[in-house]
């Protein structure tokens, strides 16, 4: 299946673009989504433990399962304020 | 709805603190009796590498600081009896001196206002999608890292293990 992550903020800057497109394995859950994209991006790969993963705005874990055409913001650290 | 009740604007435009403070006053006047506000205020730095710091330029993923600030705001009012609320985030270029964020606050006793600000600027710090950088008078430009208590769980464990 694929999936699309909307990249902010450092990871925007470290992958050069806002949105990439992920191939994954059927019923992919969002833990094996993080080592897709640290796979196909090792640049995310030292600060990936400290990132989070948002669907519709609201935060999942990394037991979440993903469905065909899901949208993921990756989310690094904020530090707003 | 919470989100019509309480003021909760993410905006790219200096905030007006006098808006955000009628807001509280009106919002629940007579019964509080404590209004309590904190803003967020670029500070001036200078680096020994990069010289003086000239603004910051915040970016926020908009949809998602929305909502998770009206979570916010709706999370406080479950555990305060909080008159009115106020919850703004600037983005784009804050220069030194200039607001980023404010909060404001108010109840019918100083405790819960103070209690409930300083929750909400706490869990603003953790969860709410903005990120700031930094940009210095030599040209460089850094993304701002979190403070070890503003991380979540997870990530503090990793900035430990650093």
């Amino acid at each position: 299946m694929r999936v699309t992550l909307l990249l902010f903020g450092p990871v925007r800057e470290m992958v050069g673009q806002e949105r990439i497109a992920l191939e994954l394995s059927a019923a992919a859950d969002v833990s094996q989504l993080a080592a897709a994209l640290t796979t196909k991006h090792p640049t995310l790969r030292a600060g990936a433990s400290t990132l989070r993963f948002a669907i519709d705005s609201a935060f999942v874990d990394g037991r979440h399962v993903l469905a065909d055409g899901d949208e993921i913001a990756v989310i690094p650290p904020v530090s707003g304020g | 709805m919470v989100a019509d009740r309480d003021f909760i604007v993410l905006t790219d435009q200096p905030i007006d603190a006098a808006r955000v403070n009628a807001h509280v006053r009106q919002g629940c006047a007579p019964a509080c009796g404590g209004i309590c506000v904190f803003e967020g205020v670029t500070r001036g730095e200078t680096s020994v590498k990069h010289g003086a710091l000239c603004h910051l330029e915040y970016e926020a993923y908009a949809d998602m600081a929305m909502s998770q600030m009206q979570r916010l705001a709706e999370q406080a009012r479950a555990q305060w009896p909080i008159g009115a609320l106020a919850m703004v985030h600037r983005t784009g270029v804050v220069p030194v001196g200039e607001t980023s964020v404010m909060i404001a606050v108010a109840s019918g006793h100083r405790d819960t206002a103070f209690t409930a600000c300083r929750w909400l600027i706490d869990e603003l710090k953790r969860d709410v999608p903005i990120w700031k950088r930094e940009v210095w008078a030599n040209g460089a430009r850094s993304w701002s890292k979190p403070q070890r208590r503003d991380l979540t769980d997870q990530s503090a464990a990793v900035a430990d293990a650093d």
